[in-house]
């Protein structure tokens, strides 16, 4: 299955065409022919599609999204409207799809974003965006402009009675709003601590409203599949994972980039669609989704790349952020660089998390110093078990597996450090 | 002090939303883009136009990695050493920054033109190593190559004020 042919892409078809981001360009490539189609639907017809499509979240999570529509309250309440948050806080190491969506087919995640707030009785939608992508951030709101301009935002869109505005965001610097719950939080101006769950946004979101919560990906898909329908976007992946995955894919490649493929694909496959290993060298190890994931060993090259498959694989998709790691990789100096990342952007609220985060990685400097003993690691393998499971949020979670996974899965890579330590104490 | 430009964008900012408080990130963002840092005096400032205490308002902006309460720098260069750019060789880019400014990261040159930090995962890794000057993104790097980039920047061939 390699990288499907470009005209055939649901949301990246155009991407090559100088000035992509232009409605112009956008109108030429049938931009907004999804959103006339969806406003001669009635709202819950285009959530029983998208559930249909089995479309799932494509941030991290991969929660199915027509259910996760399908949960919001019928109608809004009287003096509690709906609202649409799209998450393009994209921080998850490896991920730069987002990126890739936003500055060369914003149209597309407009367009989706105006469908899911039509199906969901919104009239408001935020586009929360992270604050580093300066440039993308002024594409996004060049190209609402645009938008609006051509009445495709606003009121009474294209004569349908249905009103509608896209407001942008900027984050600041901080993984942790990724987390829908503290996106949540820092969107309504304060520290992005997480939120517990539930109440789930749906019932309780932004400034306490039912609010649905999408993946610029995800949002992105949706034009496509209503276009097309639920049993084209099929065509694709598996039963359980339907449709296409744009892949991010960097590391000892020849080729980094974003390639829109069935999900299911391979790292073999991928690896040769971006250009294959770099100076020729073997593959060791590799992320599958972001450092959220556990790592994997060359073993997997075959593994399909979809939910379940690198579920049952002991790892997850995740964002798909792949990064490749060749055999000259020190799979324990990358690790401790992923535990310190962990630790920079903890948010604090809870012990275990800005505790274990801090610990897990003192320990790595101890081992990567060579001044540790099996016990450490033992002690190490202890921390990174304990915070799965009892973290406030995933961030401790993932934290834990990502250090786990090293332990578990390549042990020879701290035997090196360990047995030089080893070797270096003389008893008297 | 806030200029009257900078508070009629504040006043504006604040009201879009629900709460008034929403509209902080981007009232931030504005002052940073006018001012390139927050004193304690602006923010108390900014915590009575939004009615909120002044600690809610540090603090807040305190959480993000944006917005630095401290003196001003012309540049600030963030270089990425994360996972991505690790296997691309960011170690040797992060050596030539530091031994070229003198400097470690956290830290700012005697003369307060630059300051050096580390960045998390950018979202360039498909141009690894990648680093950023003020809020423009450099990708693809050599350590060559950087080295022009910054004797261009110095001479005044590049123009600081394009660094957005």
């Amino acid at each position: 299955m390699p990288e499907i042919p470009v005209e055939k892409q649901t949301i990246l078809s155009y991407r090559h065409e100088p000035g992509s981001n232009t409605i112009k360009v956008a109108l030429k490539h049938g931009a907004y022919d999804a959103l006339k189609a969806a406003l001669k639907l009635q709202p819950a017809e285009i959530t029983e599609i998208v559930k249909q499509s089995g479309l799932r979240g494509r941030g991290g999570a991969g929660f199915p999204t027509g259910l996760k529509w399908s949960f919001m309250p019928k109608e809004p309440a009287p003096g509690r409207p709906h609202f649409v948050l799209v998450n393009a806080d994209e921080s998850e190491p490896g991920t730069f799809k987002d990126r890739e969506i936003m500055r060369k087919v914003p149209h597309k995640l407009i367009e989706g974003t105006l469908i899911a707030c039509y199906a969901n009785h919104a009239h408001r939608a935020y586009i929360y965006i992270r604050g580093e992508y300066s440039r993308t951030y002024n594409i996004v709101a060049q190209a609402i402009a645009e938008a609006s301009t051509a009445g495709f935002i606003g009121n009474n869109i294209l004569g349908s009675g249905f009103n509608c505005e896209i407001l942008l965001h900027r984050g600041a610097g901080a993984y942790i709003c990724g987390e829908e719950t503290a996106l949540m939080e820092s969107l309504e101006g304060k520290r992005g601590y997480p939120r517990p769950r539930p109440p789930y946004a749906v019932t309780y979101g932004l400034f306490g409203f039912p609010t649905v919560i999408n993946n610029v990906e995800t949002i992105a898909s949706v034009p496509w599949i209503i276009l097309n329908g639920a049993q084209a976007y099929r065509q694709w992946g598996t039963e359980k994972s339907p449709g296409t995955k744009i892949y991010s894919i960097s590391g000892h490649i020849n080729n980094p980039g974003t390639y829109e493929c069935p999900l299911g694909t391979t790292l073999r496959e991928l690896i040769d669609i971006s250009g294959g290993m770099l100076n020729n060298g073997k593959c060791k190890a590799f992320f599958p989704g972001g450092c959220s994931t556990p790592l994997l060993g060359a073993e997997h090259l075959d593994t399909p790349m979809d939910y379940e498959s690198l579920a049952a694989a002991g790892s997850a998709l995740g964002s798909g952020g792949v990064m490749v790691m060749d055999e000259s990789t020190d799979l324990v100096k990358i690790m401790w660089r992923v535990s310190k990342f962990f630790e920079h952007e903890s948010c604090g609220k809870c012990t275990p998390c800005h505790q274990g985060t801090w610990w897990m990685t003192r320990i790595l400097e101890r081992i990567l110093n060579k001044q540790a003993s099996v016990d450490d690691i033992e002690t190490l393998r202890d921390m990174a078990s304990i915070m799965r499971g009892v973290c406030f949020c995933p961030l401790g979670d993932s934290a834990g597996d990502a250090v786990l996974s090293l332990i578990e899965k390549f042990p020879s890579e701290l035997d090196r450090y360990l047995k030089f330590s080893a070797d270096m104490t003389v008893s008297v | 002090m806030l200029s009257e430009s900078l508070k009629e964008q504040i006043e504006e900012l604040i009201t879009l939303h629900p709460s008034k408080r929403a509209g902080l990130l981007m009232a931030l963002h504005a002052m940073r883009n006018e001012i390139g840092y927050l004193t304690i005096e602006d923010l108390t400032e900014l915590s009575s136009i939004i009615g909120e205490s002044p600690a809610e308002i540090q603090s807040t902006a305190n959480f993000y990695e944006m917005f630095h309460l401290q003196r001003p720098v012309k540049i600030r260069i963030s270089a990425c050493t994360s996972v991505s750019c690790m296997l691309r060789g960011c170690d040797e880019i992060v050596e030539y920054l530091k031994s070229r400014l003198g400097i470690g990261f956290g830290e700012t040159t005697p003369d307060g033109l630059f300051h050096l930090e580390e960045a998390e995962c950018l979202g360039a890794c498909d141009t690894a190593p990648a680093i950023v000057i003020n809020d423009k993104y450099f990708g693809n790097l050599t350590v060559n190559g950087l080295e022009l980039l910054l004797n261009d920047l110095l001479a005044g061939k590049i123009n600081i004020e394009d660094m957005r």
